[in-house]
Protein backbone atom coordinates (compact mmCIF):
# COMPACT_ATOMS: atom_id res chain seq x y z
CA UNK A 1 0.00 0.00 0.00
CA UNK A 2 1.11 3.57 -0.55
CA UNK A 3 2.04 5.35 2.08
CA UNK A 4 -0.73 8.22 3.05
CA UNK A 5 -0.39 11.23 4.49
CA UNK A 6 -2.84 11.50 6.96
CA UNK A 7 -1.76 14.63 8.81
CA UNK A 8 -4.50 16.80 7.26
CA UNK A 9 -7.26 13.83 8.15
CA UNK A 10 -9.28 14.52 11.37
CA UNK A 11 -9.37 11.80 13.58
CA UNK A 12 -12.93 9.91 12.60
CA UNK A 13 -11.28 9.62 9.53
CA UNK A 14 -7.72 8.27 10.92
CA UNK A 15 -9.74 5.49 12.99
CA UNK A 16 -11.78 4.43 10.40
CA UNK A 17 -8.57 3.65 8.23
CA UNK A 18 -6.77 2.41 10.80
CA UNK A 19 -9.72 0.07 11.78
CA UNK A 20 -9.23 -1.36 7.71
CA UNK A 21 -5.44 -1.83 9.17
CA UNK A 22 -3.94 1.49 8.12
CA UNK A 23 -1.16 1.11 10.33
CA UNK A 24 -0.03 4.53 9.11
CA UNK A 25 -3.34 6.17 9.83
CA UNK A 26 -2.77 4.76 13.82
CA UNK A 27 0.67 6.50 13.66
CA UNK A 28 -0.74 9.29 13.15
CA UNK A 29 -3.39 9.19 16.05
CA UNK A 30 -0.49 8.06 18.36
CA UNK A 31 1.52 10.92 17.46
CA UNK A 32 -1.27 13.49 17.46
CA UNK A 33 -2.38 11.94 20.83
CA UNK A 34 1.02 10.54 22.83
CA UNK A 35 1.88 13.45 24.88
CA UNK A 36 -2.03 13.24 26.41
CA UNK A 37 -1.86 9.54 27.22
CA UNK A 38 1.66 9.54 28.67
CA UNK A 39 0.43 12.78 30.64
CA UNK A 40 -2.74 10.61 32.06
CA UNK A 41 -0.38 7.46 33.26
CA UNK A 42 2.21 9.77 34.62
CA UNK A 43 -0.47 11.52 36.74
CA UNK A 44 -1.45 8.36 37.80
CA UNK A 45 2.11 6.68 38.17
CA UNK A 46 4.15 9.71 39.49
CA UNK A 47 7.41 7.58 37.42
CA UNK A 48 8.48 8.65 34.02
CA UNK A 49 9.73 5.06 32.63
CA UNK A 50 6.50 3.51 33.99
CA UNK A 51 4.09 5.84 32.28
CA UNK A 52 6.20 5.74 28.90
CA UNK A 53 5.84 1.98 29.32
CA UNK A 54 1.87 1.71 30.23
CA UNK A 55 1.44 4.58 27.30
CA UNK A 56 2.72 2.29 25.05
CA UNK A 57 0.83 -0.35 26.10
CA UNK A 58 -2.20 1.05 25.89
CA UNK A 59 -1.29 2.18 22.47
CA UNK A 60 -0.87 -1.48 21.42
CA UNK A 61 -4.40 -2.78 23.13
CA UNK A 62 -5.49 -0.03 21.82
CA UNK A 63 -4.49 -0.80 18.10
CA UNK A 64 -5.92 -4.34 18.95
CA UNK A 65 -9.26 -3.65 20.30
CA UNK A 66 -10.11 -1.02 17.82
CA UNK A 67 -12.86 -2.84 15.98
CA UNK A 68 -14.72 -2.43 19.17
CA UNK A 69 -14.41 1.03 19.33
CA UNK A 70 -17.63 3.12 17.98
CA UNK A 71 -17.46 6.39 18.56
CA UNK A 72 -19.33 6.34 21.40
CA UNK A 73 -17.02 8.83 23.18
CA UNK A 74 -14.13 10.52 21.23
CA UNK A 75 -10.76 8.74 20.56
CA UNK A 76 -8.68 10.18 22.95
CA UNK A 77 -11.26 9.29 25.82
CA UNK A 78 -11.74 6.11 24.88
CA UNK A 79 -7.37 6.02 24.47
CA UNK A 80 -7.32 7.14 27.97
CA UNK A 81 -9.82 4.64 29.48
CA UNK A 82 -7.46 2.29 28.43
CA UNK A 83 -4.69 3.74 29.93
CA UNK A 84 -6.70 4.81 33.23
CA UNK A 85 -7.02 0.52 33.23
CA UNK A 86 -3.90 -0.39 32.62
CA UNK A 87 -2.40 1.80 35.26
CA UNK A 88 -5.05 0.86 37.83
CA UNK A 89 -3.90 -2.79 37.68
CA UNK A 90 -0.59 -2.18 37.70
CA UNK A 91 -1.11 -0.27 40.58
CA UNK A 92 -3.10 -3.45 42.62
CA UNK A 93 -0.26 -5.38 41.60
CA UNK A 94 2.22 -3.22 42.93
CA UNK A 95 0.21 -2.90 46.29
CA UNK A 96 -0.50 -6.43 46.55
CA UNK A 97 3.27 -7.15 46.94
CA UNK A 98 3.82 -3.60 49.37
CA UNK A 99 3.19 -3.11 53.02
CA UNK A 100 0.63 -0.15 53.18
CA UNK A 101 2.72 2.44 55.58
CA UNK A 102 1.27 4.14 58.23
CA UNK A 103 0.35 7.13 57.30
CA UNK A 104 -1.35 5.66 54.06
CA UNK A 105 -3.70 3.93 56.39
CA UNK A 106 -4.54 7.18 58.53
CA UNK A 107 -5.40 9.18 55.16
CA UNK A 108 -7.33 5.57 53.81
CA UNK A 109 -9.11 5.37 57.42
CA UNK A 110 -10.06 8.60 57.21
CA UNK A 111 -10.89 11.55 59.36
CA UNK A 112 -7.77 13.67 59.39
CA UNK A 113 -8.93 15.95 56.60
CA UNK A 114 -12.03 16.91 58.34
CA UNK A 115 -9.20 18.70 60.52
CA UNK A 116 -7.09 20.22 58.62
CA UNK A 117 -7.95 24.34 59.17
CA UNK A 118 -9.16 25.80 55.89
CA UNK A 119 -6.73 27.29 53.57
CA UNK A 120 -8.28 31.00 53.28
CA UNK A 121 -5.99 32.75 50.87
CA UNK A 122 -5.62 31.37 47.27
CA UNK A 123 -2.12 29.60 47.42
CA UNK A 124 -1.94 29.90 43.76
CA UNK A 125 -2.66 33.24 43.32
CA UNK A 126 -0.21 35.36 41.03
CA UNK A 127 2.24 31.95 40.44
CA UNK A 128 3.48 32.09 37.59
CA UNK A 129 1.98 29.17 35.35
CA UNK A 130 5.23 26.85 35.48
CA UNK A 131 5.97 27.46 38.60
CA UNK A 132 2.07 26.81 39.41
CA UNK A 133 2.70 23.17 37.73
CA UNK A 134 6.24 22.48 39.59
CA UNK A 135 4.12 23.23 43.02
CA UNK A 136 1.19 20.64 41.68
CA UNK A 137 3.61 18.20 40.71
CA UNK A 138 5.01 18.12 43.90
CA UNK A 139 2.14 17.89 45.58
CA UNK A 140 0.34 14.86 43.41
CA UNK A 141 3.33 13.60 43.99
CA UNK A 142 2.60 13.45 48.20
CA UNK A 143 -0.48 12.08 47.60
CA UNK A 144 -0.81 7.95 48.37
CA UNK A 145 -1.46 6.30 44.78
CA UNK A 146 -5.54 6.01 46.03
CA UNK A 147 -5.93 9.25 46.55
CA UNK A 148 -3.80 10.51 43.36
CA UNK A 149 -6.11 8.18 41.63
CA UNK A 150 -9.32 9.84 42.54
CA UNK A 151 -8.00 13.10 42.07
CA UNK A 152 -6.84 12.37 38.87
CA UNK A 153 -9.93 10.35 37.88
CA UNK A 154 -12.02 13.19 38.60
CA UNK A 155 -10.51 16.54 37.93
CA UNK A 156 -8.58 15.57 34.64
CA UNK A 157 -10.84 12.43 33.74
CA UNK A 158 -14.24 14.00 34.12
CA UNK A 159 -15.72 11.04 35.96
CA UNK A 160 -18.84 11.40 38.28
CA UNK A 161 -18.53 10.17 41.31
CA UNK A 162 -20.51 7.14 40.34
CA UNK A 163 -18.00 5.76 37.42
CA UNK A 164 -15.03 6.20 39.62
CA UNK A 165 -16.93 4.12 42.52
CA UNK A 166 -16.59 1.17 39.64
CA UNK A 167 -13.21 1.74 38.12
CA UNK A 168 -12.22 1.86 41.21
CA UNK A 169 -14.22 -0.86 42.36
CA UNK A 170 -14.67 0.98 45.96
CA UNK A 171 -18.23 2.32 47.22
CA UNK A 172 -19.15 6.37 46.12
CA UNK A 173 -18.63 7.21 49.59
CA UNK A 174 -14.78 6.06 49.88
CA UNK A 175 -14.91 8.02 46.31
CA UNK A 176 -16.34 11.20 48.38
CA UNK A 177 -14.01 11.01 51.14
CA UNK A 178 -10.73 10.27 49.40
CA UNK A 179 -11.61 13.13 46.99
CA UNK A 180 -12.07 15.42 50.18
CA UNK A 181 -8.70 14.13 51.64
CA UNK A 182 -7.30 14.64 47.90
CA UNK A 183 -7.93 18.40 47.91
CA UNK A 184 -7.60 19.79 51.11
CA UNK A 185 -4.15 18.04 51.17
CA UNK A 186 -3.36 19.23 48.11
CA UNK A 187 -4.52 23.03 49.45
CA UNK A 188 -2.27 22.45 52.30
CA UNK A 189 0.59 21.39 50.61
CA UNK A 190 0.36 24.34 48.16
CA UNK A 191 -0.07 26.29 50.78
CA UNK A 192 3.12 25.08 52.77
CA UNK A 193 5.25 25.11 49.43
CA UNK A 194 4.26 29.09 48.76
CA UNK A 195 5.20 29.45 52.39
CA UNK A 196 8.98 27.73 51.75
CA UNK A 197 9.28 28.80 48.61
CA UNK B 1 -18.93 21.33 60.25
CA UNK B 2 -19.83 17.79 60.22
CA UNK B 3 -18.33 15.49 58.31
CA UNK B 4 -21.19 14.88 56.24
CA UNK B 5 -21.93 18.34 55.43
CA UNK B 6 -18.27 18.82 54.26
CA UNK B 7 -19.04 16.16 51.90
CA UNK B 8 -22.15 18.03 50.54
CA UNK B 9 -20.41 21.30 49.89
CA UNK B 10 -18.14 19.36 48.01
CA UNK B 11 -20.54 17.43 46.08
CA UNK B 12 -22.60 20.57 45.42
CA UNK B 13 -19.30 22.05 44.10
CA UNK B 14 -18.57 18.71 41.75
CA UNK B 15 -22.46 19.05 40.88
CA UNK B 16 -23.57 15.61 42.60
CA UNK B 17 -26.38 17.13 43.96
CA UNK B 18 -29.80 16.49 43.39
CA UNK B 19 -31.65 20.30 42.83
CA UNK B 20 -33.01 19.96 46.29
CA UNK B 21 -29.80 19.07 48.11
CA UNK B 22 -28.39 22.09 45.88
CA UNK B 23 -30.50 24.43 47.15
CA UNK B 24 -30.46 23.43 50.75
CA UNK B 25 -26.39 23.83 50.32
CA UNK B 26 -26.73 27.27 48.59
CA UNK B 27 -28.89 28.11 51.97
CA UNK B 28 -25.74 27.29 54.10
CA UNK B 29 -23.34 28.91 51.81
CA UNK B 30 -25.49 32.23 52.05
CA UNK B 31 -25.85 31.95 55.83
CA UNK B 32 -22.27 30.23 57.62
CA UNK B 33 -18.99 31.97 56.70
CA UNK B 34 -16.92 28.54 57.66
CA UNK B 35 -18.74 26.73 54.75
CA UNK B 36 -18.04 29.43 52.25
CA UNK B 37 -14.52 29.38 53.02
CA UNK B 38 -13.95 25.56 52.68
CA UNK B 39 -15.90 26.05 49.34
CA UNK B 40 -13.74 28.77 48.64
CA UNK B 41 -10.29 26.59 49.30
CA UNK B 42 -11.92 23.28 47.35
CA UNK B 43 -12.49 25.77 44.19
CA UNK B 44 -9.28 27.07 44.16
CA UNK B 45 -7.72 23.79 44.23
CA UNK B 46 -9.74 22.45 41.27
CA UNK B 47 -8.96 25.94 39.29
CA UNK B 48 -5.22 24.86 40.12
CA UNK B 49 -5.61 21.22 38.87
CA UNK B 50 -7.77 22.53 35.53
CA UNK B 51 -5.38 22.04 32.78
CA UNK B 52 -2.58 20.83 34.52
CA UNK B 53 -2.10 17.32 32.72
CA UNK B 54 -2.73 19.93 29.30
CA UNK B 55 1.20 20.53 29.28
CA UNK B 56 2.43 17.43 30.35
CA UNK B 57 4.87 16.00 27.38
CA UNK B 58 6.44 12.53 26.67
CA UNK B 59 10.13 12.62 27.75
CA UNK B 60 11.27 10.94 24.34
CA UNK B 61 11.45 11.63 20.76
CA UNK B 62 7.62 10.42 19.02
CA UNK B 63 9.78 8.35 16.52
CA UNK B 64 11.53 6.08 19.25
CA UNK B 65 8.22 6.19 20.80
CA UNK B 66 6.39 4.88 17.76
CA UNK B 67 9.30 2.11 17.14
CA UNK B 68 8.46 -0.06 20.24
CA UNK B 69 4.52 0.13 19.59
CA UNK B 70 5.50 -1.20 16.02
CA UNK B 71 7.50 -3.54 17.27
CA UNK B 72 4.97 -4.94 19.70
CA UNK B 73 1.65 -4.46 17.95
CA UNK B 74 4.19 -6.56 14.82
CA UNK B 75 4.83 -9.52 17.47
CA UNK B 76 1.07 -9.82 18.94
CA UNK B 77 0.21 -10.30 15.73
CA UNK B 78 2.67 -12.97 14.83
CA UNK B 79 0.68 -14.80 17.27
CA UNK B 80 -2.17 -14.27 16.52
CA UNK B 81 -2.65 -12.64 12.92
CA UNK B 82 -6.50 -12.08 12.76
CA UNK B 83 -5.84 -8.55 10.90
CA UNK B 84 -3.46 -10.05 8.47
CA UNK B 85 -5.38 -10.11 5.05
CA UNK B 86 -4.87 -13.91 3.96
CA UNK B 87 -6.21 -16.27 1.29
CA UNK B 88 -8.85 -18.59 1.63
CA UNK B 89 -6.77 -21.34 0.75
CA UNK B 90 -3.94 -20.34 3.22
CA UNK B 91 -7.08 -19.79 6.05
CA UNK B 92 -7.83 -23.56 5.17
CA UNK B 93 -4.45 -24.74 5.54
CA UNK B 94 -3.77 -22.35 8.73
CA UNK B 95 -7.15 -23.46 11.08
CA UNK B 96 -8.47 -26.48 9.15
CA UNK B 97 -6.56 -29.10 10.86
CA UNK B 98 -5.88 -27.89 14.29
CA UNK B 99 -9.94 -26.70 14.58
CA UNK B 100 -11.17 -30.15 13.39
CA UNK B 101 -8.75 -32.35 15.94
CA UNK B 102 -9.67 -30.11 18.28
CA UNK B 103 -13.86 -30.08 17.28
CA UNK B 104 -13.47 -33.97 17.56
CA UNK B 105 -11.99 -34.26 20.54
CA UNK B 106 -14.63 -31.65 22.09
CA UNK B 107 -17.58 -34.02 20.68
CA UNK B 108 -15.63 -37.38 21.65
CA UNK B 109 -15.57 -36.04 25.05
CA UNK B 110 -19.03 -34.68 25.13
CA UNK B 111 -20.11 -38.38 23.59
CA UNK B 112 -17.83 -40.19 26.77
CA UNK B 113 -19.42 -37.55 29.42
CA UNK B 114 -22.98 -38.36 28.18
CA UNK B 115 -22.49 -41.73 28.26
CA UNK B 116 -20.75 -42.39 31.50
CA UNK B 117 -22.38 -39.59 33.27
CA UNK B 118 -22.23 -35.52 34.43
CA UNK B 119 -17.85 -35.21 35.19
CA UNK B 120 -17.61 -31.90 36.10
CA UNK B 121 -14.49 -31.32 35.22
CA UNK B 122 -15.08 -30.23 31.85
CA UNK B 123 -17.93 -28.26 32.69
CA UNK B 124 -15.13 -24.75 33.37
CA UNK B 125 -15.19 -25.56 28.95
CA UNK B 126 -18.65 -24.35 28.82
CA UNK B 127 -18.91 -21.48 30.99
CA UNK B 128 -19.16 -17.91 30.24
CA UNK B 129 -20.11 -14.74 32.37
CA UNK B 130 -21.42 -11.37 30.50
CA UNK B 131 -20.53 -9.07 32.90
CA UNK B 132 -22.49 -5.72 33.12
CA UNK B 133 -19.95 -4.84 35.79
CA UNK B 134 -16.16 -5.43 34.83
CA UNK B 135 -15.02 -6.76 38.47
CA UNK B 136 -17.23 -9.85 38.52
CA UNK B 137 -14.62 -12.79 39.27
CA UNK B 138 -16.28 -16.61 39.08
CA UNK B 139 -15.18 -19.49 41.20
CA UNK B 140 -16.08 -22.90 40.55
CA UNK B 141 -15.80 -25.57 43.73
CA UNK B 142 -15.73 -28.49 41.01
CA UNK B 143 -16.25 -31.40 43.88
CA UNK B 144 -19.37 -30.02 44.79
CA UNK B 145 -20.88 -28.84 41.57
CA UNK B 146 -20.88 -25.31 42.56
CA UNK B 147 -20.49 -22.00 40.77
CA UNK B 148 -20.08 -18.62 42.23
CA UNK B 149 -20.43 -15.33 40.42
CA UNK B 150 -19.35 -12.15 42.53
CA UNK B 151 -20.50 -8.80 42.05
CA UNK B 152 -18.17 -6.34 42.38
CA UNK B 153 -20.83 -3.68 43.06
CA UNK B 154 -20.32 -1.65 46.02
CA UNK B 155 -22.29 -2.25 49.36
CA UNK B 156 -24.45 0.93 47.78
CA UNK B 157 -25.16 -0.51 44.84
CA UNK B 158 -28.46 -0.85 42.97
CA UNK B 159 -29.13 -3.94 43.35
CA UNK B 160 -28.46 -4.43 46.77
CA UNK B 161 -29.03 -0.89 48.17
CA UNK B 162 -30.87 -2.32 50.68
CA UNK B 163 -31.25 -5.94 52.14
CA UNK B 164 -32.95 -7.73 49.20
CA UNK B 165 -35.66 -8.10 51.09
CA UNK B 166 -36.47 -4.66 51.87
CA UNK B 167 -36.99 -5.45 56.03
CA UNK B 168 -33.72 -4.51 57.30
CA UNK B 169 -33.53 -0.74 58.93
CA UNK B 170 -29.75 -0.07 57.94
CA UNK B 171 -30.00 3.54 59.32
CA UNK C 1 -1.65 -29.18 0.52
CA UNK C 2 -4.54 -31.20 -1.43
CA UNK C 3 -3.70 -33.99 1.24
CA UNK C 4 -4.04 -31.43 3.67
CA UNK C 5 -7.50 -30.17 2.84
CA UNK C 6 -8.33 -33.66 2.51
CA UNK C 7 -6.88 -34.65 6.04
CA UNK C 8 -8.84 -31.89 7.82
CA UNK C 9 -12.21 -32.79 5.92
CA UNK C 10 -11.80 -36.39 7.27
CA UNK C 11 -11.12 -35.33 10.83
CA UNK C 12 -14.14 -33.03 10.02
CA UNK C 13 -16.60 -36.21 9.62
CA UNK C 14 -15.76 -37.77 12.11
CA UNK C 15 -16.36 -34.88 14.32
CA UNK C 16 -19.96 -34.08 12.32
CA UNK C 17 -20.42 -37.94 13.15
CA UNK C 18 -19.60 -37.56 17.01
CA UNK C 19 -22.16 -34.47 16.79
CA UNK C 20 -24.92 -36.49 15.37
CA UNK C 21 -24.17 -39.37 18.25
CA UNK C 22 -24.04 -36.43 21.31
CA UNK C 23 -27.33 -35.04 19.72
CA UNK C 24 -29.32 -38.12 19.70
CA UNK C 25 -28.48 -38.46 23.12
CA UNK C 26 -29.68 -35.07 24.33
CA UNK C 27 -32.94 -35.96 22.67
CA UNK C 28 -33.97 -37.65 25.53
CA UNK C 29 -33.76 -34.60 27.83
CA UNK C 30 -36.16 -32.78 25.91
CA UNK C 31 -39.09 -31.90 28.48
CA UNK C 32 -39.17 -29.27 30.78
CA UNK C 33 -37.18 -29.02 33.57
CA UNK C 34 -38.05 -27.37 37.13
CA UNK C 35 -35.40 -25.30 38.95
CA UNK C 36 -35.65 -23.90 42.45
CA UNK C 37 -33.94 -20.43 43.14
CA UNK C 38 -33.39 -19.22 46.72
CA UNK C 39 -32.67 -15.30 47.90
CA UNK C 40 -29.96 -15.54 50.68
CA UNK C 41 -28.89 -13.26 53.60
CA UNK C 42 -25.58 -13.95 54.45
CA UNK C 43 -24.18 -12.62 57.74
CA UNK C 44 -22.07 -12.64 60.78
CA UNK C 45 -25.47 -12.17 63.23
CA UNK C 46 -26.87 -15.20 64.65
CA UNK C 47 -30.25 -13.78 64.07
CA UNK C 48 -32.29 -12.11 61.40
CA UNK C 49 -34.22 -9.42 62.55
CA UNK C 50 -37.05 -10.56 60.41
CA UNK C 51 -39.24 -13.60 62.10
CA UNK C 52 -40.03 -14.76 58.36
CA UNK C 53 -36.38 -15.37 57.77
CA UNK C 54 -35.12 -18.78 58.66
CA UNK C 55 -31.52 -20.86 58.54
CA UNK C 56 -30.59 -22.18 54.70
CA UNK C 57 -30.92 -25.55 55.00
CA UNK C 58 -28.08 -28.25 55.70
CA UNK C 59 -27.29 -28.61 52.17
CA UNK C 60 -27.16 -25.36 50.60
CA UNK C 61 -25.08 -24.51 54.02
CA UNK C 62 -22.60 -27.03 52.77
CA UNK C 63 -22.64 -26.08 49.72
CA UNK C 64 -21.93 -22.25 50.58
CA UNK C 65 -19.43 -23.29 52.70
CA UNK C 66 -17.11 -24.60 50.28
CA UNK C 67 -16.96 -21.10 48.20
CA UNK C 68 -15.01 -18.39 49.46
CA UNK C 69 -17.55 -16.69 51.26
CA UNK C 70 -16.80 -15.61 54.72
CA UNK C 71 -19.94 -15.38 56.76
CA UNK C 72 -21.01 -17.65 59.23
CA UNK C 73 -24.68 -17.53 58.96
CA UNK C 74 -27.30 -17.59 55.76
CA UNK C 75 -30.90 -16.89 56.00
CA UNK C 76 -33.52 -17.67 53.56
CA UNK C 77 -35.39 -14.59 52.67
CA UNK C 78 -37.57 -15.96 49.63
CA UNK C 79 -37.82 -19.41 47.52
CA UNK C 80 -39.27 -19.90 44.25
CA UNK C 81 -39.51 -23.19 42.27
CA UNK C 82 -40.29 -22.79 38.65
CA UNK C 83 -40.81 -25.15 35.41
CA UNK C 84 -38.75 -24.15 32.42
CA UNK C 85 -39.83 -25.92 29.12
CA UNK C 86 -37.06 -26.95 26.07
CA UNK C 87 -35.87 -23.85 24.91
CA UNK C 88 -37.82 -21.85 26.73
CA UNK C 89 -37.66 -19.28 29.20
CA UNK C 90 -39.06 -17.93 32.39
CA UNK C 91 -38.31 -14.92 35.06
CA UNK C 92 -39.26 -14.91 38.54
CA UNK C 93 -39.16 -12.63 40.84
CA UNK C 94 -36.84 -12.66 44.41
CA UNK C 95 -37.68 -9.32 45.66
CA UNK C 96 -38.79 -5.95 45.12
CA UNK C 97 -35.06 -5.50 43.51
CA UNK C 98 -34.24 -8.23 42.21
CA UNK C 99 -35.15 -11.07 39.26
CA UNK C 100 -33.63 -13.69 37.97
CA UNK C 101 -34.65 -15.08 34.41
CA UNK C 102 -33.90 -18.72 32.85
CA UNK C 103 -33.41 -19.54 29.22
CA UNK C 104 -32.95 -23.00 28.54
CA UNK C 105 -30.27 -23.39 25.22
CA UNK C 106 -30.23 -27.16 25.40
CA UNK C 107 -30.63 -30.37 27.18
CA UNK C 108 -27.83 -28.75 29.67
CA UNK C 109 -26.91 -25.47 29.06
CA UNK C 110 -28.56 -22.33 30.66
CA UNK C 111 -28.71 -18.74 30.26
CA UNK C 112 -29.23 -17.19 33.61
CA UNK C 113 -29.74 -13.15 33.56
CA UNK C 114 -30.13 -11.69 37.52
CA UNK C 115 -32.09 -8.20 37.16
CA UNK C 116 -31.47 -5.83 40.18
CA UNK C 117 -33.38 -2.42 41.43
CA UNK C 118 -34.16 -0.71 37.99
CA UNK C 119 -34.67 -3.66 35.88
CA UNK C 120 -31.35 -3.58 34.62
CA UNK C 121 -29.51 -6.75 33.78
CA UNK C 122 -26.53 -7.14 36.27
CA UNK C 123 -24.67 -10.03 35.02
CA UNK C 124 -25.62 -13.30 32.63
CA UNK C 125 -23.88 -16.38 32.93
CA UNK C 126 -24.09 -19.19 30.70
CA UNK C 127 -23.50 -22.33 31.37
CA UNK C 128 -24.36 -26.50 31.71
CA UNK C 129 -26.54 -26.61 34.75
CA UNK C 130 -27.63 -30.31 35.27
CA UNK C 131 -29.37 -31.87 38.02
CA UNK C 132 -27.83 -31.01 41.72
CA UNK C 133 -25.52 -28.48 40.49
CA UNK C 134 -25.89 -25.33 42.11
CA UNK C 135 -25.06 -21.20 40.49
CA UNK C 136 -24.78 -18.86 43.18
CA UNK C 137 -24.73 -14.68 42.53
CA UNK C 138 -23.67 -12.93 45.04
CA UNK C 139 -22.35 -9.35 45.68
CA UNK C 140 -22.08 -7.00 49.07
CA UNK C 141 -24.78 -5.36 51.53
CA UNK C 142 -24.46 -2.74 53.76
CA UNK C 143 -22.97 -3.37 56.82
CA UNK C 144 -20.24 -5.82 55.94
CA UNK C 145 -23.70 -8.41 55.28
CA UNK C 146 -24.46 -9.86 51.40
CA UNK C 147 -26.94 -11.13 49.08
CA UNK C 148 -26.80 -14.24 47.51
CA UNK C 149 -29.59 -15.35 44.74
CA UNK C 150 -29.03 -19.54 43.79
CA UNK C 151 -30.40 -21.81 41.29
CA UNK C 152 -30.26 -24.84 41.65
CA UNK C 153 -32.10 -27.69 38.77
CA UNK C 154 -33.98 -30.18 40.58
CA UNK C 155 -34.69 -32.73 37.89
Amino acid sequence: MADKDHSATDDAVLVRAAQQGDMRAFEELVARHRDKIYARAYSMMRNEEEAVDLSQEAWVKGWQRLAQFQGDSSFTTWMTRITINLCLDQLRRKKRHRTESIEEMDEESGGVERQMPIVMVNPTERLERAELRVRIDLALSQLSESHRTVLVLHEFEQMDYKTIAKTMRCSMGTVMSRLFYARRKMAALLRDLQKSG
Amino acid sequence: MKPEVQLKLQAYLDGELSSGEAKAVADLIARDAEARALLAELTHTCSALAGFEAESKLPESGEFYWSKIARDIQRQERRSPERSPASIFALLRRFAVPTSVLVALLLGLLVVKQQLGFDHRFAVLETDTAQVDAGTFTYRDFASGTTLVWLSYPAENEFAETDPAGTINWE
Amino acid sequence: MRATIIGAFRLGGLALVLALIAMGSGRAQAADASFEAQLIWATNDKTSPNPKHKDVEAEMRQRLGKLPLKWANYFEVNRQSFTVADGGTNRVVMSEKSAIEVKRLDARRVEVLLYGKKGDVCTKQTQPLPKGEILVFGGESPNATAWLVTLKRTN
